[in-house]
């Protein structure tokens, strides 16, 4: 990053490179609707507010910081949007649904490990979804980031051993729901 | 998460050590120290939770678009180059200063510094004025000095009556702060106050016996604070006495309608300029028409005498003007003493060798009103002394008094004429005095008597116009009247005419 504030504008594709399927994962995560476009605002703050990045936290903690926000943004912003349903038909009722219509015809590699992902991952979706808050954004930060409890602290204004007790309470309860994808 | 139990509750030992185990075999920081001991339930649960973990890990997520990474890339080197092009220096330093927080601290700090100063200050002045109230004395005289000033050169200004050499040979004091606490030696200051009375004294025998007797010019000589040589009085009994008799006694209150008048004097002096006291002076200075200076000089002094039935203004405003000014202000001088005002004022009269000057005479035109407002009042001139300078008396009344007010006197004048119904008699100086008055209005800047004198010379127009109208129509007549007496033919084609003139 210091690199990049001196004028190094490929340093910025580094971090890009670095960090970006992170980013992804945990906006996925968090529930966003589109991941990509949390990346994209994400990183286009860092380029605008580079200048006032003082290098007090880490690099990883202040975008995944900006990450969060922009979630916390979108999930308000999606709570008053009307999404279609993939059950729902399209015309009539002997149409097929959104679903049938948008799935992969051909898909590639392995057919059961990609249905077997995909289980796992609408399973994973709802145990998430069922999490508190709070529980699903400290078990997400980790997971996604990677990062220690005390910088997962310092990006959710709480107190160290309260992010533990969260992410205790979170590993619990995703065991117990994903008991048999383990 | 175990049911019933608070989402946040501390966890105990083993728990802790469990997300410890957790934090150092999952995430970037991994360690692969086993200082944590587990047993070994929490050593199978700790499996799963790896196991958990890397299984979400294992979940691929769908390809960024690389148009995400261009774009993002293209933004930053626009704000590589807009921050390159950015001015530095002074710009920056200028932005960085005239943020809010340095502005706040700097103008924090300053009134730190004043409040400190002036504190230390009143608590120098309180402890020098404790240990030596001659100090206390000298602090006041010297405060007081520069409203004492003389604004007049000293050619002239009026001499003192009989300034006695000790008096003249004290050294006045200067009006520097230094010298407000240098101590005055008690036995020069009992020569001085004795030469003031002295001079007092013989002031009131040459004003006569009809003017008022000049008070003691200090009460520094009464005062048995200023006796030094008295053993028993301790230092602070000394500086309570002399603060007591120091005590600047509140001058008597002005009657209103003086402090009106006088602030009104005060604004003429800086709203218009004031008619000249001598219509010579005036036509040779100005060279206005003869006529137009006539009504506004005739004007003037007849209001004047008709206010203090004095002879003419010398003053107007606190300003002496010409040689009649000069000759009042020396009449005034010699027939008002200075020391009517309280022992504040009038102490260190001896002490200074200035020229005696009222105190009308000191506060210039540009003087506030504020301050002649806390002025004492001057000395009421004896009827003796005012038949023997009469035009020092009008002089002074003109200036203490409100002197009428030129426009209104004019405008006064213009409605006795009107209403008289002697506008026809002489049309001519009527309009001149409306567009004099108009005129001196506009210069004032008094719109309400402007637009009061555009009104009336507006009416005196159109009644001139009509007039004309009507000669004409009356001579037309008359012609008409000829023509017709001489034949009817030409006074029949003479006719349309003059309906067309009836028309217009």
């Amino acid at each position: 990053m210091s690199r990049y504030q001196a004028g190094e504008v490929q340093a910025l594709g580094v971090l890009y490179d670095r960090y970006a399927r992170r980013l992804q994962a945990f906006a996925w995560k968090q529930g966003a609707r589109r991941p990509e476009d949390v990346v994209q605002d994400a990183f286009m703050r860092v380029v605008r507010n580079g200048s006032s990045f003082k290098g007090r936290a880490k690099f990883k903690t202040w975008l995944f910081s900006i990450a969060r926000n922009l979630c916390i943004d979108a999930s308000r912003r999606d709570k008053f949007r009307i999404m279609p349903s993939l059950d729902q038909p399209v015309r009539d009722p002997d149409s097929p649904t959104l679903g049938d219509r948008i799935a992969d015809k051909a898909p590639t590699g392995d057919a059961s490990r990609g249905a077997e992902a995909s289980e796992f991952r609408v399973a994973l979706q709802a145990a998430l979804a069922a999490l508190p808050e709070e529980q699903r954004e400290v078990f997400v930060l980790r997971q996604s980031s990677g990062m220690a409890f005390a910088e997962i602290a310092e990006v959710t204004g709480c107190k160290e051993n309260t992010v533990k007790s969260r992410m205790r309470y979170a590993l619990q309860s995703l065991r117990a729901a994903l008991a048999d994808h383990i | 998460m175990a049911e019933g139990r608070p989402e946040e509750a501390m966890l105990n030992d083993a728990e802790m050590s469990l997300m410890a185990a957790f934090e150092a075999r999952t995430g970037d920081s991994r360690s692969t120290a086993a200082d944590v001991s587990l047993d070994a339930e929490q050593q199978a649960e700790l499996d799963d939770y790896i196991a958990l973990s890397e299984r979400i890990d294992e979940l691929e997520m769908p390809p960024l678009s690389p148009g995400i990474r261009g774009l993002v890339l293209s933004a930053a080197a626009e704000q590589a180059q807009a921050q390159a092009s950015r001015p530095r220096g002074i710009v920056a330093l200028l932005a960085a200063l005239l943020k809010p927080g340095p502005l706040v601290a700097m103008a924090t700090i300053a009134a730190l510094a004043v409040a400190v100063s002036v504190r230390v200050e009143n608590t120098r002045q309180s402890s020098s004025a404790a240990r030596a109230p001659e100090m206390v004395a000298m602090a006041d005289e010297a405060v007081e000095a520069p409203a004492a000033e003389s604004e007049l050169p000293p050619e002239t200004a009026a001499a003192p009556p009989a300034a006695s050499a000790p008096a003249a040979a004290t050294p006045r004091p200067t009006h520097t702060i230094e010298t407000r606490y240098q101590p005055m030696d008690p036995k020069a200051m009992r020569a001085a106050n004795a030469a003031a009375a002295n001079a007092a004294a013989d002031r009131n025998a040459a004003l006569g016996p009809e003017s008022p007797a000049e008070p003691s010019p200090s009460p520094m000589a009464d005062s048995p604070a200023w006796a030094p040589d008295r053993p028993s009085t301790s230092a602070a009994t000394k500086g309570r006495l002399a603060k007591e008799a120091f005590e600047p006694k509140k001058p008597a209150a002005m009657p209103k309608p003086r402090l009106l008048a006088q602030k009104r004097a005060s604004k003429r002096a800086f709203a218009i300029p004031p008619p000249p006291p001598q219509k010579k002076q005036r036509h040779a200075s100005t060279g206005y028409k003869a006529a137009q200076a006539d009504d506004l000089d005739s004007l003037l002094a007849s209001a004047k005498n008709n206010k203090n039935d004095g002879a003419g203004v010398a003053s107007k405003g606190g300003v002496w003007r010409g040689k009649a000014g000069e000759q009042a202000r020396v009449q005034t001088a010699q027939r008002k003493p200075p020391a009517k005002a309280p022992a504040r004022y009038a102490r260190p009269a001896p002490a200074r060798s200035r020229p005696v000057v009222t105190a009308d005479e000191d506060r210039g035109a540009d003087q506030p009103a504020r301050e002649m407002a806390q002025a004492p009042p001057p000395a009421a001139p004896s009827p003796g002394a005012r038949s023997s300078a009469p035009q020092g008396a009008a002089a002074a009344e003109a200036e203490s008094d409100a002197a009428p007010d030129p426009l209104a006197v004019l405008k006064q004048r213009i409605d006795r004429i009107a209403r008289a119904g002697n506008i026809d008699k002489d049309e001519a100086r009527y309009v001149k005095l409306l567009e004099n008055l108009r005129d001196q209005a506009r210069k004032r800047g008094d719109k309400g008597i402007e637009r009061w004198a555009n009104k009336r010379l507006a009416e005196q127009r159109l009644k001139l116009a009509r007039r004309a109208e009507a000669q004409r129509r009356s001579g037309a007549k008359a012609k008409s009247a000829k023509a017709k007496s001489k034949s009817s033919a030409p006074a029949a084609k003479a006719a349309p005419p003059q309906r067309a003139e009836n028309k217009k």
